[in-house]
C-alpha cells in the first residue's frame, strides 16, 4: 500500500523502521513524501507514495521579465479568481475561514470579504471566521477595525468544523510556498543574511555544517537536477523544496488533527479548500519562480500578499510586519500518523517496516 | 484495661526527606515514589492512585541512607524496596517470583500515568488554561465585557463578543485536556500488560505533541 502521509513527528530511528531506512540514504532530515518522484534512491520496492498534490499546469514560454509589474497585477488578480472558486464550492455551506492573523490567512479573508458574495453568506449566518486569542495579536487593528465588528467569531477546534458536513473549511495552508519559502534557512554569507538571490550553491557549506556526512547536500543536488528549469538561486532551491515536499503533508493537517474517520475527501477541495493550493496559484508559482525574480530576504518574498492585503485594509504600517508565530500556540491534537493511498490510515508509533 | 495514648504529631523539620509512595498492595513493594523537597510546601498533585492494587503510603524522617546504604532509590528500581506500616520505616525484600509480572505492571500504569498527566500539564500551562481569570466561574460574562469595553475602547456588543469568544475558547480547551486525562485514566488502568502499557503511552505522547517524553523503558529496566 503506497504511503499518502507519514507524520515524521516523534517517530525514532529505530531498527528496521522507515525512517531509519530513510536516514541511512539522506540523513536526519524530516522524511518527505516525494510528490514528482524525485528521490531516485529509495527503493520502490520498500516504499512507495502516492501523490495527492494537484498536478501543476504551466507554461514557461514567453513570460514577462522578472521585475515586470505584471506578476503583481497578475497575483492580485488571483485572489480575486480563487474566491470566486471557493463561493461557487461552498453553495448550501458555511465558510469557516481558518484564521491565524498571518499574512496568507489574512489575505484569504481580505479576499473573500471582497467578493460580491460575501454578505449574501454573512447575512444568512453562512461565513464565520476560526481563530485564537493569539490571532488578534498578528494584525489587531484588522481585527478590532474589520472581523469583531462583522463576522461571527469561533475558537478553532478541529474536530468540530472538521465533522460537521455543512461546514466548507478554508484555509490559506501552503501560501509560504508560492513566493520562494519561508522555511529558507537565514544564515550569514559575506557579511550579510541577504542569501535568497545568491547562487544555490552557497547552500552547500551550510548544509554539510548540519549534516556532515554530506547526504543531504546529496538530497539537495538529486532534486535540484529534476526541476522542470534550471535552480540557479537559492530562493529557487527552497521553492522547488517546498513545492516537492510540503504541499502533501499541509493537505492532510485539518484531517489528521480531527478524529474525522472518513478520509476520502483529503485529494479534493470539498470539505477542505485550499485557497494557495489552487490551480491559478500553483501555475503562478510555477511561472513566477522560474524567471527567477528577485529577492534578498525572508521578509522580502512576502511583499505582494502584504501589498494586497494593504491595498484592501489601508494600514501602511503592515507593510513592515513580522512574524509572530501565534499559531504555535494552537491547540492541535494529533489523531493519525500515517495515511495510506486508500484513504485507510493509522496511528502508531515507530514499528513500520520498510 | 488499657489505656489510650495520646498521639503527637511528630514536628517536621526540614531536614527530613518526605517520600510519597504506592505499594502494590500483596507484598507491600513500592511500584512508584515521590520525594518532595520540603514537606510544609507540598504541592498538591495527583497521585495515581486509580491504577488499582495499591495502597498509599509515606515515608517521613531522616535520610533513610543508613538504613539502605546502597540507596533507597536505587533498590527501589530494583524491585527490592518495600515500605512497612509506619512512617520511619522503610526495608528490603527480593520481590516473590509470583509476583513480578503483577508489580511490573502495576509501576508501569504508575509511570505511564504520570507521565502523561505532566505531558497534559504542560499542555495546559502552554495554552494558558489553569489560572487565566476567565475560566473561574466566579468572573462572568458581563464583567469581562466592562473590562474590555473600556481598555479595548470598543462598543459594549463588541466587547461581549470578544469576552464570550474568549471564553469559549478557553473552556474548550480545558474540556478537551479534562477528557484526554479521563480517557488516559482510564485506559491505562484497564491494560492487562505491560507491553499494553508502553505502546498506549508512546502513542499518547504522539497525540499531545511530546518530543521528549519519559523514557518508561528505562524506568521499568532501568540500567544501574
Amino acid at each position: 500500500m503506497r504511503l499518502q502521509f507519514f507524520n515524521t513527528f516523534n517517530q525514532r530511528y529505530s531498527e528496521n523502521s522507515f525512517r531509519q531506512y530513510y536516514k541511512s540514504i539522506y540523513g536526519t532530515g524530516p522524511c518527505p513524501v516525494d510528490r514528482f518522484n524525485l528521490l531516485d534512491d529509495i527503493d520502490p520496492q520498500l516504499i512507495q507514495f502516492n501523490n495527492i498534490v494537484p498536478e501543476p499546469i504551466y507554461n514557461l514560454t514567453n513570460l514577462p521579465p522578472s521585475n515586470s509589474s505584471s506578476w503583481r497585477d497578475r497575483f492580485f488578480s488571483l485572489y480575486d479568481e480563487v474566491a470566486n472558486d471557493v463561493y461557487v464550492k461552498a453553495k448550501g455551506k458555511k465558510i469557516a475561514v481558518m484564521y491565524s492573523g498571518g499574512i496568507d490567512s489574512t489575505s484569504v479573508l481580505v479576499a473573500l470579504m471582497k467578493h460580491l458574495k460575501y454578505k449574501e453568506f454573512l447575512d444568512s449566518g453562512n461565513f464565520v471566521v476560526s481563530m485564537s486569542s493569539g490571532s488578534i495579536q498578528e494584525y489587531p487593528e484588522f481585527f478590532y477595525q474589520r472581523i469583531l465588528p462583522e463576522i461571527p467569531i469561533v475558537p478553532v477546534d478541529y474536530n468540530a468544523l472538521m465533522c460537521d458536513p455543512n461546514i466548507l473549511v478554508v484555509t490559506g495552508d501552503s501560501g509560504d510556498y508560492v513566493i520562494g519559502n519561508t522555511d529558507t534557512p537565514v544564515f550569514y554569507h559575506e557579511g550579510t543574511t541577504e542569501i535568497l538571490n545568491k547562487p544555490k550553491e552557497i547552500l552547500w557549506p551550510y548544509l554539510n555544517d548540519i549534516n556532515k556526512t554530506g547526504l543531504f547536500v546529496h538530497f539537495f543536488k538529486e532534486i535540484c537536477k529534476k526541476a522542470p528549469f534550471d535552480i540557479v538561486s537559492v530562493n529557487q532551491a527552497y521553492w522547488w523544496i517546498g513545492q516537492a515536499f510540503v504541499h502533501q503533508g499541509e493537505m492532510h493537517y485539518p484531517f489528521i488533527w480531527s478524529n474525522i474517520q472518513d478520509l476520502s475527501e483529503v485529494p479534493t477541495f470539498n470539505k477542505v479548500y485550499r485557497f494557495f493550493l489552487s490551480q491559478p496559484f500553483m501555475t503562478f508559482s510555477f511561472e513566477y519562480a522560474s524567471v527567477d525574480p528577485y529577492y534578498t530576504d525572508f521578509n522580502s518574498v512576502r511583499r505582494f500578499p502584504k501589498e494586497y492585503i494593504v491595498d484592501y485594509t489601508k494600514h501602511d504600517s503592515y507593510l513592515n510586519k513580522i512574524k509572530i508565530f501565534s499559531q504555535r500556540l494552537l491547540w492541535r491534537e494529533i489523531y493519525k500518523t500515517t495515511v495510506y493511498e486508500d484513504g485507510s490510515w493509522e496511528f502508531k508509533s515507530d514499528k513500520r517496516a520498510t | 484495661m488499657t489505656t489510650a495514648k495520646a498521639i503527637i504529631p511528630k514536628p517536621v523539620t526540614t531536614t527530613d526527606t518526605y517520600i510519597r509512595m504506592l505499594v502494590f498492595n500483596p507484598t507491600q513493594h513500592v511500584v512508584w515514589v515521590c520525594q518532595e523537597p520540603y514537606p510544609v510546601q507540598n504541592i498538591i498533585r495527583r497521585i495515581p492512585v486509580c491504577v488499582g492494587d495499591v495502597d498509599f503510603k509515606l515515608y517521613h524522617g531522616p535520610s533513610p541512607k543508613h538504613e539502605i546504604p546502597s540507596g533507597w532509590y536505587h533498590e527501589f528500581l530494583k524491585y527490592n524496596l518495600v515500605k512497612p506500616d509506619g512512617t520511619e520505616t522503610l526495608s528490603l525484600a527480593p520481590v516473590p517470583t509470583e509476583y513480578v509480572t503483577p508489580i511490573r505492571l502495576v509501576r508501569a500504569k504508575c509511570y505511564a500515568l504520570v507521565g502523561l498527566w505532566n505531558l497534559i500539564k504542560g499542555q495546559t500551562e502552554k495554552l494558558d488554561v489553569h489560572n487565566n481569570p476567565l475560566v473561574s466561574e466566579h468572573v462572568t460574562i458581563e464583567e469581562a465585557t466592562i473590562i474590555y469595553a473600556d481598555i479595548f475602547n470598543i462598543p459594549r456588543a463588541q466587547a461581549r463578543v470578544l469576552a464570550q469568544f474568549k471564553k469559549d475558547e478557553l473552556m474548550n480547551r480545558l474540556k478537551k485536556l479534562k477528557l484526554i486525562e479521563l480517557e488516559i485514566e482510564t485506559k491505562i488502568a484497564n491494560c492487562l500488560t505491560e507491553e499494553q502499557v508502553i505502546e498506549y503511552y508512546k502513542l499518547q505522547t504522539i497525540r499531545l505533541c511530546s518530543t521528549q517524553p519519559l523514557d518508561l523503558g528505562w524506568i521499568l529496566d532501568p540500567k544501574l
